[in-house]
Order: structure tokens, then C-alpha cells, then sequence
């Protein structure tokens, strides 16, 4: 029985080492100069970015209705039990049915088999065009899209990467996102909360591909207007976020008291961050900011606690900007370079906007649906 | 269900021993014992039939469209696989609970050698097969040899394995393998469907003739039912044990080789989630054509139904929180009726 304990204890140990070891992989403090922070254009970026965002037409004026008359998208959304992208998937239905245009979605749980399965049913109902929703990504179901394109049906992949990344040469057009901006607000929010003290530990999850941008936007944000700040980086893969996360904040936090920020790269992670914080002892020392606008943790914000700052998205916008580009490819224009998705940075001061409770989509206007209608030539 | 639960299911269900003939008075009985055993024995295969007859009065036109069927035949490949090799250990008395990390294992281990390092793809399939054997090597050497619970050894080694994967692959997808492989997988067709669907398919005839048609596959189950009993009567309790756990690693891998096929990519965390859908298959089959026990036919059955509810879902575009009470009420309802319709026949046995 002994001999049982010590086995089990001695796998149990291992594993652990190793696994810790490999997914929550660190880089060590750094600072790229002893220079002075640049506060006044933190502070410029942060302030186009709380405002009401505007709409900037992502291409000449078309007929949408004619361009979607009888014809169907078929929209294959990342993962449905994800509230955000069922949010754009349902936004997308709306919106389409006001241009003429019919959307069939397959609803799945993200698994690539599932995505596999729905691309090819695009095929055999003879959709019109595929659109991947909200990170599907294409990399991961390239044969299975290009029987799609062999089938003659246009792909358009939405709010899956950002303009400096690698796209696939599959895809008809994308809806890039602007995730490494996202990144600079959440540096520059915290280069301004800690007047040039920022001393801060940024959580990535590289198993998602637009983690990379935004992390790269934090750095560049870092080296450009507070060199001198410390940046540790720390990633955890999304299926360990409820086990890692807390006990990397606390270790993180005790291994370095000076730590006054923590950036994790979605907001998300916030739900793990929090009780880290917490467990640490380091309420009232240390804070978070981070990007995607989800209502509940936009509420943390209002509460004005540890959460200071959400870079949010809006996914009706998000919902319309990928109608937008996929009625281009079906009218036979020229796809869209920019849809202009918007970012909006939420703090305490402009989150009672969101809702109170925060609503998902809401705090960013109606500018953009009166000039989605109005480049459809709808308005 | 436990493993002793589904295995004590099989020794009331099935009957053992040479055939001979019962006295005039049990016929009846015998015949209504009969008739509920097929009843049993096909209710599955009925009930998914009927499943497909309402999708399709749904949705003729999708549902019942033959790149549909195809579709969800191909698609299903690497469950399949995945799912018959835990069968193995589960007939043998034990669980494999590092397979999802194994077949991930595998597919990382291709993409990494193969787009990253330019090895030929032949070799780096040969290598990522190596792996499995390896990790079902360590899990069957502590397991079976150590003395220690099979689904703790597992646990701990699918939590290596990913460990492993995440280091090899820099927490990253990897795209880029080489169309050779993705050709030999779901490149090439046959009658429509995927050569994937048709490898899963062999993967279940040899499991099924293993069972059913070797003297090992007797062994198996009498190892898995009752190790002492079996040890007593000469079985090598311990070798069973071992060859299943490595078979069981080994099909994982198959089966992330089949996933890199597929995708021509491999991500992370590719074979995790795939574990609790192959062990809801694993169990539901023990429902089907061979009730009780875990058989290769009940298996694929299994899975296929499942699948089919799934895609019928989507089709319908019914919200995906629909797909997991469709899972998990499945499985819970089809053990329950199995459960309940064996304890009508023993009862009418008994009267």
C-alpha cells in the first residue's frame, strides 16, 4: 500500500512539474531603457478611444439588397457556446434579414470535426458563400475549405486575426480585427494609471491566434511611451485557464511585489486573475485591464474595484461589417481592405454606457448600423 | 456506469456455455428471453434509424442529401478509432484516460517534425506512433506491473502528454503538413466518403474479430470481468492488461494521425475534448448488438448515433447547448432502458 502512495505521489509530482513547466511558460522581467514615460501620448490614444466610436464606411456605397436577393450565407460561427460569437451570430441574422439576404448558421461547440461537418454541409446545401465566424480558424480546416472553393463558393473569415498576421491564401476576404490598437490601449491605460510606474504582468493565451497581436500591441505601447516600465509575460492556453491562472497571479505577485498591473490579454482570464489578487493579499496594490467587452466584466469595472479598464468590441458591428464584406464578394466588387471594426475603452467613467448591468453591444452607438444602411444604399 | 457495472450487465445478458435444449415448459420463456435479447440488441440501431427518418422529414433536402451522409461517415473517422481503442482497456478491467492527450501528442508530433522540421511525412507518422507506444508502454508498466489504478496512471500521463504537446508546439497551432498525408486521409474517396471512414471501419472489424473470433479476445473479457478467476485458470492476466493499455495508446495515435490528416494542422488541445464523447460512445455501445459487453459494432453504432443526433441539431440550427443534453440524456436513457428492460426479462425468467 506504501509502495501505491509513494507511485501515485511521485506521477502526481511530474506531471504537475512538467505541466507547469510547459503551458504556463514565462519570459523574465523586462525594460527596454531607463527612459522617461511619455504620458501625454498614452493619455491621446486612451481619449480617442473612450469616446463614442464613429463610423468610417468601409468602401464605396453598393445595392446590397440586389446583391443579396435570393442568394443564402452560410455562417459557420468559432463556437456557439461562447456568448460573444452567438451574440455576432445572432446579430448577423438580423441584420441580414433587413438587407433581403437569408443566413443559414450551424451552431457547434468548437470542435474541428464540427467545423469540418459544417463546411461541408455548406457544400451540399449549395450556399452561396461561407463565412467563418469569430475565429474559426482556417488553418485548421484548409482542406475542407478549399472542396468549398473547388465548389466554386466564396469564403470570407471574420474577426479570426489581425492585419499583420499570416492570412490564408484560401479565403476570399477577411474582417480583419484591430487587435494589436486593442493591445496599446491596455498598455497605455496602464503607463497612465501608474504616471510612468507601470510594473506589469501580461498574460497571453497563445492557443488563440489573436493573442499574439494583442500582447505585440502592449509591448509596442510599452517601448514607445514608457520604456522604462517592467513587463513579465506569462501564457496560459485557454483550456487551463480555471487551474493555472490563479495560482500563476499569486506566485507572480509574491515572486514580485512590485507588480501593480495585470494585462491579461482577454477578459476572460479576469474571472482567475481576480481571485489571485485577492488570495495574494494585493486588493487597493494591484489592478487589471484587458480587451473584449464582456458585459459581466464591464460591471467589475463600474464597480471601480481591481478591474480599471476594458477595451470592448461590438459584435453586432462585428456582425455587420462581415455582412458588408461578404455582400462585396457577392455583388462582384472588390472586397474591402478595412471594415473599421470599432474598439471602445471602457473605464469608470464611460461604462455606465455599457448598461447598468452592462448589455454585450451596447455603449458604442447607432453610428455604425445608420452607415452600414447607408453604404448599402438601405438609408 | 462502471467497467464492473456494464460487465455484470453482460453476464446476465449473454449466455455462456454450449447450447442445449430447455424443457418443453421453458420454451416460451426461452423464446420471450430471445426476442427481448434482439429487442435489446437492435434497439439502438432502431432508435437511430428513427432519429434519421424525423431529421430527415425535417430537412429532406440537407439532411438527406448523400454528401450529408457522407460528410458525417468521414468526419466521425477519428472518434471511431479513438473510442475502439479505449474499448480495449475498458474490457480488460481498465481506463485509459490519457488517450485524448496521446492523440494530441501524435498530431503535434507530425506537424512539428514534419512543417517545422522538414522530416519526410512517412517518418514522422512512424514517430508519433513510436510516441503512443511509449506512453501506453509507461501507463501499462505502472499500471499492471506497479499495481496502481489505471485511472490515476492515465490521468497523470494525459497530464504529461499535454504538457508535452504544449512545449513541442509552443502552445501553437501548426499548419503546413504535407498533402501526402492529407490525401491518404480525406483527400481520397471512396463511393463519396473520406478513405478516413473506411479505416475506421477496418479498425472495427479487427477489434470485432479480436472479440469475437480469437481465443485473446475470450481472454480479454474473462480478465476483465473477473482477474483472479481468470489468473486461476491459466489466463496471463498481466500481459492481457499490458497489450491492452499500449493497443489503447496506439489507436490514439492512429487516431491523431487521422486529426493532422484532416486538418493538415494540429492545434493543442485537439484530442482532450474528444475523450468524454468517446467514453459516452464506449458505454452507450455496451447497449447495442452485443448488449452488456463492449463490443467494436455497438461502438461505431454508438458513435454514428450520436454524431447524427449532433449534426441533425446543428442542421436545425438549434442552439449547441441542445447538443449536450442530447449527449448526456442519450447515454443516461439508453443505459436506463438497458438496465430496466434485462431486469423485466430476469423477473419474467424468475415468474
Amino acid at each position: 500500500m506504501l509502495n501505491k502512495m509513494w507511485g501515485v505521489t511521485a506521477l502526481v509530482l511530474t506531471g504537475t512539474i512538467l505541466a507547469g513547466c510547459s503551458s504556463g511558460t514565462s519570459t523574465p522581467a523586462v525594460s527596454v531603457s531607463a527612459g522617461p514615460a511619455n504620458l501625454a501620448a498614452a493619455q491621446a490614444l486612451l481619449d480617442e478611444y473612450t469616446k463614442v466610436p464613429a463610423f468610417t464606411s468601409p468602401g464605396p456605397a453598393f445595392d446590397a439588397a440586389a446583391a443579396g436577393a435570393g442568394k443564402t450565407i452560410f455562417a459557420l460561427p468559432s463556437n456557439s457556446s461562447i456568448s460573444f460569437v452567438e451574440q455576432t451570430t445572432t446579430a448577423l441574422e438580423e441584420i441580414a434579414k433587413e438587407v433581403g439576404v437569408g443566413v443559414q448558421t450551424y451552431p457547434n461547440q468548437g470542435q474541428t470535426s464540427q467545423w469540418g461537418q459544417g463546411i461541408d454541409t455548406a457544400i451540399s446545401t449549395k450556399a452561396d458563400l461561407l463565412q467563418l465566424v469569430n475565429g474559426v480558424d482556417p488553418d485548421l480546416v484548409t482542406p475542407q475549405l478549399k472542396n468549398v472553393a473547388a465548389a466554386g463558393i466564396p469564403i470570407v473569415d471574420t474577426h479570426d486575426l489581425d492585419f499583420g498576421q499570416a492570412h490564408n491564401s484560401v479565403v476570399d476576404a477577411f474582417v480583419d480585427g484591430d487587435f494589436v490598437t486593442a493591445g496599446k490601449l491596455i498598455a497605455a491605460w496602464a503607463i497612465t494609471a501608474t504616471k510612468g510606474k507601470a510594473n506589469v504582468l501580461i498574460l497571453t493565451s497563445n492557443n488563440y491566434k489573436n493573442s499574439f497581436p494583442v500582447a505585440d500591441g502592449m509591448r509596442a505601447e510599452f517601448a514607445a511611451d514608457c520604456p522604462s516600465c517592467i513587463q513579465k509575460e506569462v501564457n496560459v492556453n485557454g483550456p487551463d485557464w480555471a487551474t493555472k491562472l490563479q495560482s500563476t497571479v499569486q506566485t507572480s505577485l509574491t515572486a514580485d511585489p512590485g507588480i501593480n498591473y495585470i494585462l491579461p490579454t482577454f477578459d476572460g482570464m479576469l474571472t482567475y486573475v481576480i481571485p489571485g489578487i485577492r488570495s495574494a493579499g494585493a486588493v487597493g496594490k494591484v489592478f487589471a485591464a484587458s480587451y473584449n467587452g464582456s458585459p459581466d466584466m464591464l460591471d467589475l469595472v463600474r464597480d471601480n474595484g481591481i478591474v480599471r479598464m476594458i477595451v470592448g468590441e461590438n459584435p453586432a458591428q462585428i456582425a455587420a461589417a462581415g455582412l458588408d464584406q461578404s455582400l462585396r464578394i457577392l455583388a462582384g466588387l472588390e472586397p474591402s481592405a478595412d471594415e473599421h471594426l470599432v474598439l471602445r475603452a471602457f473605464t469608470a467613467d464611460n461604462v455606465a454606457e455599457a448598461g447598468t448591468p452592462a448589455k454585450l453591444g451596447q455603449g458604442y452607438g447607432d453610428a455604425w448600423h445608420a452607415g452600414y444602411l447607408t453604404t448599402w444604399e438601405l438609408g | 456506469m462502471s467497467i464492473e457495472t456494464a460487465e455484470a450487465v453482460a453476464a446476465e445478458v449473454t449466455v455462456s456455455g454450449p447450447e442445449v435444449d430447455p424443457p418443453p415448459a421453458a420454451k416460451p420463456r426461452e423464446t420471450a428471453r430471445r426476442r427481448g435479447n434482439s429487442l435489446q440488441k437492435w434497439a439502438l440501431v432502431a432508435i437511430w434509424i428513427v432519429l434519421i427518418a424525423v431529421f430527415g422529414a425535417l430537412m429532406p433536402q440537407s439532411f438527406l442529401s448523400a454528401q450529408n451522409f457522407q460528410s458525417l461517415l468521414g468526419s466521425q473517422a477519428i472518434l471511431v478509432i479513438l473510442t475502439l481503442g479505449l474499448v480495449l482497456p475498458l474490457t480488460t478491467g481498465d481506463y485509459d484516460l490519457s488517450a485524448g492527450a496521446v492523440l494530441s501528442l501524435s498530431a503535434m508530433t507530425i506537424a512539428v517534425l514534419n512543417a517545422q522540421q522538414g522530416w519526410p511525412i512517412w517518418l514522422a507518422v512512424l514517430a508519433a506512433l513510436l510516441f503512443g507506444v511509449v506512453v501506453g508502454t509507461i501507463n501499462a508498466v505502472v499500471t499492471v506491473l506497479v499495481g496502481i489504478d489505471s485511472l490515476i496512471v492515465t490521468l497523470g500521463m494525459g497530464s504529461i502528454g499535454t504538457g508535452v504537446v504544449l512545449w513541442i508546439g509552443n502552445s501553437q497551432t501548426i499548419s503546413g503538413v504535407a498533402d501526402a498525408l492529407v490525401e491518404a486521409v480525406v483527400g481520397t474517396r471512396l463511393f463519396g466518403v473520406p478513405i478516413a471512414f473506411y479505416y475506421g471501419l477496418l479498425c472495427c472489424i479487427v477489434v470485432w474479430y479480436l472479440f469475437e473470433h480469437t481465443s485473446l479476445g475470450r481472454r480479454m473479457l474473462f480478465t476483465g470481468r473477473g482477474p483472479r478467476v481468470a489468473r486461476l485458470s491459466g489466463v496471463n492476466v498481466t500481459r492481457i492488461r499490458f497489450g491492452s493499455l499500449v493497443a489503447s495508446s496506439f489507436l490514439a495515435a492512429v487516431a491523431g494521425v487521422l486529426y493532422v490528416g484532416t486538418s493538415s494542422a494540429a492545434n493543442p488541445g485537439a484530442g482532450e475534448p474528444m475523450v468524454l464523447p468517446a467514453m459516452a460512445a464506449a458505454f452507450l455501445g455496451t447497449t447495442a448488438i452485443r448488449p452488456g459487453r463492449f463490443n467494436a459494432w455497438g461502438t461505431i453504432v454508438a458513435v454514428y448515433f450520436l454524431s447524427t443526433g449532433i449534426t441533425g441539431l446543428a442542421l436545425l440550427g438549434i442552439p449547441s447547448f441542445v447538443q449536450n443534453l442530447f449527449y448526456g440524456g442519450t447515454l443516461v436513457l439508453a443505459v436506463v432502458l438497458a438496465k430496466l428492460a434485462r431486469r423485466r426479462y430476469v423477473r419474467d425468467d424468475a415468474s
